[in-house]
């Protein structure tokens, strides 16, 4: 990412840059949202966080057809939180955490923002003057 | 509602916590630089900081809760394409100092069904602190193919 100058036509290019960020960011969020919006694939999610397995290991514990958890695995795959390669005849899925990792910043940044703010409230108390 | 809280405790008196969450000058000292907040119910002002990338670079709010040294909340909108979100203090006399319990509370979308559901729950940490981190060291480790 170019670092800001002060030139006007750089500063329009960083707002171009910003705007396309803040696109990429919301579909994502959508997919990443429609994703984990249901219980079996919030399951398939943590079993993959354990370590690949094959479309027929995904399925065994689950009471739906091996046609309906294909369904889910094709929407977690749409979401970039689930990735697939061939090995032979067999499909193995494993899991890509970077979209929840990106959530999970946008959330801690608030954390850090409020817990950095409310100990410069208290150095400015300690530092104010006298009493009222 | 999904909310992040932090408490605090300061060892000043409500007066002096409040009148640094009301007083403008205190406020853009500590928070972000604003030169029309009033504490007063419907009262709208705007907080100030440098833009970044992806980020305009101020905040609209508005008053919704005002009564001195025990409650300020006002309405927090950093985007305009997000929902407003509130930001509420409270402040409690213990001793001879002030505890201070804050709120940021409307994380909607993806972050606040997370934060609510997930991120809260014991399921959610361990994932994210004992599995995630394994599953990354194999993969950097060369064990795996996944992009980080």
């Amino acid at each position: 990412m170019p670092r800001s100058t002060d030139a006007p036509s750089s500063l329009d290019n960083t707002l171009a840059i910003a705007n396309t960020l803040v696109v990429h960011r919301r579909t994502a969020e959508a997919d990443v949202f429609l994703a984990i919006a249901d219980p079996t694939r919030r399951a398939i999610l943590h079993r993959l966080a354990n370590g690949e397995q094959t479309a027929g290991d995904i399925a065994a514990p689950f009471a739906a057809s091996q046609s309906a958890i294909s369904q889910h695995l094709a929407i977690l795959r749409g979401s970039g939180l689930v990735r697939v390669r061939s090995e032979g005849r067999q499909r193995i899925y494993m899991l890509r955490p970077a979209p929840l990792k990106r959530v999970q910043k946008w959330i801690s940044h608030y954390e850090r923002f409020w817990n950095e703010k409310l100990d410069a409230l208290g150095k400015y108390l300690d530092e104010e003057g006298s009493e009222p | 509602m999904t909310t992040i809280k932090i408490e605090r405790t300061y060892p000043h008196s409500p007066q002096r916590v409040w009148r640094a969450l009301t007083d403008r000058a205190a406020v853009s000292e500590w928070l972000m630089k604003t030169d029309d907040f009033e504490a007063k119910v419907g009262a709208k002002f705007v907080l100030r900081a440098k833009p970044q990338p992806g980020w305009r670079g101020f905040v609209e709010c508005e008053v919704i809760a005002c009564e001195p040294e025990r409650v300020l909340a006002y309405t927090w909108v950093g985007d305009e394409n997000r929902p407003p979100m509130t930001v509420r203090y409270e402040l409690i006399a213990d001793g001879k100092g002030t505890k201070l319990m804050f709120e940021h509370s409307g994380f909607r979308g993806i972050g606040g069904w997370m934060l609510a559901r997930f991120m809260m729950g014991p399921g959610w940490k361990k994932m994210m602190n004992v599995r995630l981190p394994t599953v990354l060291d194999r993969a950097d480790a060369g064990h795996g193919s996944l992009a980080a």
